[in-house]
């Protein structure tokens, strides 16, 4: 009967979605990349030399790079880049930093290699660096790793350094007749109670603190500033703007760099205080598993740690550089005024989600 | 009891600005059921609404009852919520989440002064009487047939004895059989209870059939007004003549005129007319001749009958219709008690009747519009 | 014209017999629904069932293989602080619907119904709170009614009242309300526009008062339209993440998406929890969308015949000032003072609150510094042709959608049109990692990942709802008779829906594709998972410049992307005054 049959035309596209969803399913999660082969061809690109890299560079021809760095400077590096390697077009996808190992891994799961080099902060890169999507490789001009920090070998490339300090608006602070703080400890004062930011879900901040003072003491700092009832804010831009906007005048995790330069834009409504010791953290590089321009991709990874490299990033962006031939922003680096408190960089993702979970239950956060 | 002087509503379309209704005024006298008669946008519909109060005049003065319920130009302008009128739409509006009785008693209870539901009830139950309709009055509203929905609606226009009814064509969304008996019984209603009423309607048997006074309307003007019987056999005005009827329209110029009549020469035959007075040999003339009015044998009767041949029969039970071919006009002519028809061919001879030939000279006509007689006329 | 047929009705002809032959299958009519009744089934089917898979299993996209668990229901709610989550939703949620739905039906009402005034300066100030990207929205709020600091808040005080804490329950339903009425009026003006005027010049000739008349017939007949948008606007905001994370969590009031968001953070994601209340609002939505069907469906449905309709103005006298005062009032506080704290914000090279100091440092650099941008004119450019698609693409299916619902017979209409609404309960963030998972991981003969295409089918997923809700409205006031006279004429199926159906649906076509369009080009929490080189979109700028670059320049940027899309919206609307008939 005609019923039944416009019956079936409606049932059908629904089992067959189910069908092809169950297919996927089924399908998917044995998806393995499956490039054995490509063992070898590595360790040929590994041992090339620059000349020789960026010859084979130039005829892939393009290079994919994901990466955490703000939009304003992806295109002035990739432009400096360009300056030594100008037949290397560099796409950029930008990306958050915790959205960067669900992207790639997902992507290597579905077959897709679109990536050839990743680089975003340690935590992020740690747990692609884990789940084994990434290239082991050391970079030709490879700065050591400050002292203490470890990572394993061919995935020692950093790109930079992130510190954290404590941002306020010192006009305000001084309307309300406030001391302005000096630490994360003054934070706690409960003068400050519901007057300063934090953001939740800065990992690499708190893993810095428990290397530096210990777990209970790291642990025990972050309750006290949560029961002064902080504002959750995960912004940077929002936590410094709201610095700016005097409301709420502190804010306890903003990155050095960039408290530095909003600092002379507005310099009567942002301050920011460096810390001793100052909690920092590595942003690190390496080149992505099964990339698909492997040269081009190793010429890049050699380029940016180089001292090239190196002195762009800090130019364009204001970061800081591991390199010591390398000068950096003195108001955001000064390892003789602020000792850096190193967090680890290759947190085991466990651990990762474990120190997550102490922060928002100690700050009382979602 | 209603008088409209000089009202004037303007249309303010997206190219175009025209007056819905130019000036008219018109008296409708107390306890007379006046039907407003015309082509779709004649401004019928929209004096109605003026009356109503559902439209703002731009101009012009309009009372009911004594009291000035419009005039913008004193800024004067009464709400239709407190003006005592009654509508019946054409779509009923009806409203659906009420039984009828709430339909009913609605105007009671939701005007000022409220009445009581308790003395509204056997208030609005008598108006369900008075259409017959008491049994359904607990049922929810939509569930009634589009003829009982608007014996609804005149119930509720009714309930609060409003001293004006106006009905917006209220029959045309109802069957042909349903008509008939609606339109009698609104006649009935209304006369029964004397209320003045205002009716509005493009089809000229419901004006003819129960007005009291038919006011012809185009753009936005009165053309003509009249008892039933006048409008339809003698129509001062070219644009009635066409609206009304199914009439046989010829041209002719006048001969000569005597006390008799003038005879005016159409084309190749001349005919007598006594309804023309003052003609003057020279004048330009309308003629139009209703089919009934024509004289058709199968022999020559007279030196005036003018042949012709049948070219077109149909049978109605009641009478017959022919298109009768006479030189290069074809006419159309109705004859009654006919026992055998004529059919496609035959030949014939037609007398038209000098008396009920309705002659308008070339200046009369009001509007000068060349709208073709329409069978039917339009929506 | 009496010919020879008598006058009485004549029986209906006997229909000739159906031939059952395969010849039916390649019908235009039935093909075009088949393959419409598809796509709707696909698309919606591919995230529900996405998040109906990872809340089965463990470790969905994780590391390690997953087995089947209920855990991930048993672990979610039975959580700390779960009750106080749904209690916070459901507040929100409700608050914003009843709200929203007030507000956006008044001005429906006034703009659609009545004669007030500066009616055209109404239409489209009512739509301007939706072009607003959301982050934009909610931050220009968060500044302005800060409590402390906060510009209306100093106003506020100025007058002597109290200041408003924006931070707070009230606060988010507040700025949410003000952002989403635009869909609410836009589905008030859709009902308005149907109703027979008749209905309430019938109670004013009874003697009942403009007011009681308001009261009594047209909110009642309004009450189906008002229901189904509430409900509507229920479901939208429980899903929506912008207001909860940006004003919601600094001010400690968490709800389901603040759960959701901490779920991501940790790594893997935890898409086990996401997918749980993520079937959770779809369980509350599909509840909630079966009762309005069926309060819906015992009220009667005005028709437009063609014979005695009207949908014109009510005269409201003097009221009519009052409600010039309501536009004017919603139009400085919905949309002008978010946008003028834009405007501010955007020409100060860092941000200070207004102020007669921070007047000397205005500049135009952060204007100039996006005209500067390389990657700007790419994505204004990937965001127009992705919204322009799926304006089109949803305004087409909706409408063969609403078809098969309004007009057939068919079974399973019920089931489809349920299918081509569900997507609205899907939270954004589900609904992008739904798309990303199934395009990465299904064997299709084709490749939409990287590509605009899989940013068009989120778009048109997430849309597609609302596109129904203009549209289906519209279809049902058509009477069948008007598309049976055009096959009667000759007019193949086809022809008959483009000449009939399209032009009489005209202001509904017209606001799905706007709605759509705009909705597409502001979309950001879907297509954050979606985005690759080369495909960015203005949203994804405008994200990133929020979480890493400088506000000011943020919000230039919005200026702009308001600017554009109104003048979009407005170019739009005079395009199609050329087309179908007009409306009120």
């Amino acid at each position: 009967m005609r019923r039944r049959r416009r019956l079936s035309s409606v049932l059908l596209p629904v089992g067959l979605a189910g069908v092809l969803l169950g297919a996927a399913a089924c399908g998917s999660s044995g998806g393995d990349s499956g490039a054995a082969a490509a063992n070898s061809e590595n360790s040929s690109f590994d041992s090339m030399t620059t000349q020789e890299l960026a010859a084979q560079a130039a005829k892939e021809g393009s290079l994919t790079w994901y990466t955490t760095f703000a939009d304003d400077d992806v295109q002035p590096m990739v432009a400096a880049f360009n300056k030594t390697y100008p037949n290397i077009k560099v796409n950029a996808l930008r990306l958050s930093a915790d959205k960067i190992p669900q992207r790639i891994i997902t992507e290597q799961r579905g077959g897709k290699h679109n990536a050839d080099v990743v680089s975003g902060d340690s935590p992020q890169v740690a747990q692609l660096l884990q789940a084994g999507a990434l290239q082991p490789y050391t970079p030709k001009d490879l700065a050591p790793l400050p002292g203490g920090l470890d990572l394993p070998e061919g995935y020692e490339g950093v790109i930079y350094i992130v510190t954290t300090a404590v941002g306020y608006n010192p006009k305000v602070v001084k309307q309300k007749g406030l001391p302005a703080p000096t630490s994360w400890e003054d934070l706690t004062n409960p003068v400050w109670k519901g007057q300063f930011s934090i953001d939740p879900g800065a990992v690499n901040w708190y893993d810095s603190l428990v290397q530096s003072m210990g777990h209970d003491k790291a642990l025990d700092l972050l309750k006290r500033l949560g029961d002064n009832q902080p504002r959750f804010v995960e912004s940077h831009t929002q936590a410094l703007t709201q610095v700016q906007a005097g409301e709420p005048i502190a804010a306890a995790t903003i990155y050095g760099y960039k408290a530095a330069s909003e600092k002379k834009k507005t310099p009567d409504a942002v301050e920011f205080v460096n810390s001793d010791p100052l909690p920092s953290s590595l942003t690190l590089v390496d080149v992505v598993k099964d990339a698909p321009h492997p040269a081009a991709a190793r010429l890049f990874t050699d380029w940016i740690v180089s001292k090239d490299g190196q002195t762009a990033v800090v130019d364009i962006t204001n970061h800081t550089s591991i390199r010591p031939d390398v000068k950096n922003d003195p108001t955001v680096w000064n390892e003789q005024k602020w000792p850096p408190a190193w967090g680890k960089p290759n947190l085991p993702s466990a651990e990762y989600n474990a120190e997550l979970a102490e922060m928002k239950s100690a700050l009382h956060a979602p | 009891m209603i008088k409209l002087t000089g009202v004037v509503k303007r249309y303010r379309g997206r190219s175009v600005t025209a007056n819905a209704v130019d000036g008219i005024d018109l008296d409708i006298p107390e306890g007379k059921l006046v039907t407003l008669l015309g082509p779709s946008g004649c401004g019928k519909t929209t004096t109605l609404r003026l009356i109503a109060g559902l439209e703002r005049a731009d101009s012009g003065v309009i009372e009911i009852g004594g009291q000035v319920v419009s005039d913008p130009a004193r800024r004067i302008y009464v709400g239709p919520h407190r003006r005592p009128i009654g509508i019946v739409f054409q779509s009923y509006a009806i409203w659906p989440h009420m039984t009828v009785l709430q339909n009913v008693m609605f105007p009671l209870v939701a005007s000022r002064p409220r009445t009581p539901k308790d003395k509204a009830r056997p208030l609005a139950m008598a108006a369900l009487d008075s259409v017959g309709l008491t049994e359904f009055a607990d049922r929810p509203a939509p569930a009634l047939s589009g003829g009982q929905q608007q014996r609804v609606a005149l119930a509720r226009a009714l309930v609060r004895q409003p001293k004006v009814l106006l009905l917006d064509e209220p029959l045309s969304n109802l069957d042909k059989g349903l008509r008939g008996r609606m339109r009698d019984e609104i006649r009935e209603v209304q006369q029964r209870l004397g209320i003045t009423t205002v009716f509005v309607t493009h089809d000229q048997d419901e004006a003819l059939a129960i007005s009291d006074d038919v006011v012809v309307m185009n753009t936005g003007n009165v053309v003509e007004r009249g008892l039933p019987q006048a409008i339809y056999t003698s129509p001062q005005d070219e644009f009635t003549a066409r609206f009304l009827g199914l009439s046989n329209n010829l041209r002719g110029v006048v001969e000569s005129a005597g006390r008799n009549g003038a005879l005016v020469n159409c084309g190749k035959r001349s005919l007598l007319c006594r309804g023309l007075a003052n003609a003057a040999p020279g004048d330009e003339v309308s003629l139009f001749m209703r089919p009934e009015s024509f004289r058709l044998s199968r022999r020559r009767h007279s030196d005036d009958a003018w042949p012709g041949t049948v070219v077109f029969s149909i049978y109605h039970g009641d009478c017959w219709d022919y298109h009768v071919r006479v030189d290069e006009d074809v006419l159309k002519v109705r004859v009654y008690q006919e026992k055998i028809g004529l059919s496609h061919g035959d030949a014939v001879f037609l007398e038209p009747d000098a008396d009920s030939t309705i002659v308008i000279t070339g200046d009369r006509s009001a509007t000068g519009s060349d709208q073709p007689a329409p069978d039917h006329a339009e929506v | 014209m009496a010919l020879l047929v008598d006058e009485t009705a004549t029986a209906p002809a006997e229909a000739p017999p159906r031939r059952r032959d395969w010849r039916q299958l390649l019908d235009p009519r039935y093909l075009t629904l088949a393959v419409a009744a598809l796509v709707v089934a696909y698309l919606a089917l591919v995230p529900i069932g996405t998040m109906v898979y990872s809340s089965l299993r463990t470790n969905f996209l994780g590391l390690g293989p997953g087995t089947w668990t209920f855990r991930n229901y048993i672990d979610t709610f039975t959580s700390d602080g779960f009750g106080t989550l749904v209690l916070n939703s459901f507040v929100y949620a409700g608050a914003t619907a009843i709200v929203c739905t007030v507000i956006g039906f008044l001005l429906a009402w006034l703009v659609a119904r009545t004669n007030t005034p500066g009616k055209g300066f109404a239409r489209v100030a009512a739509l301007v709170p939706l072009i607003v990207p959301g982050i934009l929205n909610t931050v220009a709020w968060s500044l302005l009614l800060s409590p402390q600091r906060g510009t209306a808040n100093a106003g506020l005080r100025h007058l002597g009242l109290p200041a408003f804490n924006v931070f707070s329950l009230h606060g988010m339903i507040f700025v949410q309300s003000m952002h989403v009425v635009p869909i609410a009026y836009l589905m008030g003006v859709a009902a308005f526009a149907s109703m027979d005027s008749s209905l309430e010049e019938a109670s004013l000739a009874s003697g009942a008062s403009p007011w009681t008349t308001f009261r009594v017939i047209t909110l009642r007949m309004a009450r189906p339209a008002m229901l189904s948008a509430g409900l509507l606007m229920f479901i939208q905001t429980i899903s929506t993440f912008e207001v909860p994370q940006l004003i919601g969590v600094p001010g400690r009031r968490f709800v389901f998406v603040s759960r959701i968001y901490s779920a991501l953070q940790t790594f893997p994601p935890d898409y086990g929890t996401v997918g749980c209340i993520g079937i959770f609002v779809l369980v509350i939505a599909a509840v909630g969308l079966w009762m309005s069907r069926r309060m819906s469906a015992t009220t009667a449905v005005q028709t437009i015949t063609g014979k005695g309709f009207r949908a014109t103005g009510q005269d409201i006298g003097k009221w009519r000032w009052a409600g010039f005062a309501f536009f004017v009032l919603f139009f400085l506080v919905a949309v002008a003072l978010p946008i003028l704290m834009l405007i501010w914000s955007s020409l100060l090279p860092g941000f200070q609150q207004p102020s007669a100091e921070a007047l000397h440092h205005l500049t135009f650099s952060n204007y100039a510094e996006i005209f500067r941008r390389p990657g700007l004119v790419n994505s204004v450019k990937n965001s127009f042709i992705t919204a322009v698609a799926a304006g089109v693409i949803v305004t087409v299916l909706a409408a063969l959608v609403a078809y098969i619902t309004v007009k057939t017979r068919l079974r399973g209409r019920g089931l489809l049109d349920g299918l081509a609404t569900v997507p609205i309960a899907v939270p954004s963030v589900v609904m992008g990692v739904g798309i990303l998972y199934w395009y990465l991981a299904a064997p299709l003969p084709f490749h939409l990942y990287g590509t605009l295409a899989i940013l068009i089918v989120a778009f048109v997923t997430i849309t597609l709802p609302y596109g129904m809700r203009y549209i289906v409205p519209g279809m049902a006031q058509i009477k069948d008779e008007l598309e049976e006279a055009a096959t009667a004429s000759g007019a193949g199926w086809w022809q008959a829906f483009r000449r009939i159906f399209v032009p009489l649906l005209m202001p509904s076509l017209l606001a799905a594709f706007l709605y759509a369009m705009i909705v597409s080009f502001r979309e950001v929490s879907a297509a954050i998972f979606l985005y690759s080189s080369g495909t960015e979109v203005v949203s994804i700028q405008i994200f990133d410049l929020f979480s890493n670059g400088s506000y000011p320049v943020v919000a230039a940027l919005g200026v702009v992307l308001v600017l554009f899309l109104s003048i979009l919206a407005g170019g739009v609307r005079l395009l199609t005054r050329r087309f179908g008939i007009r409306n009120g």
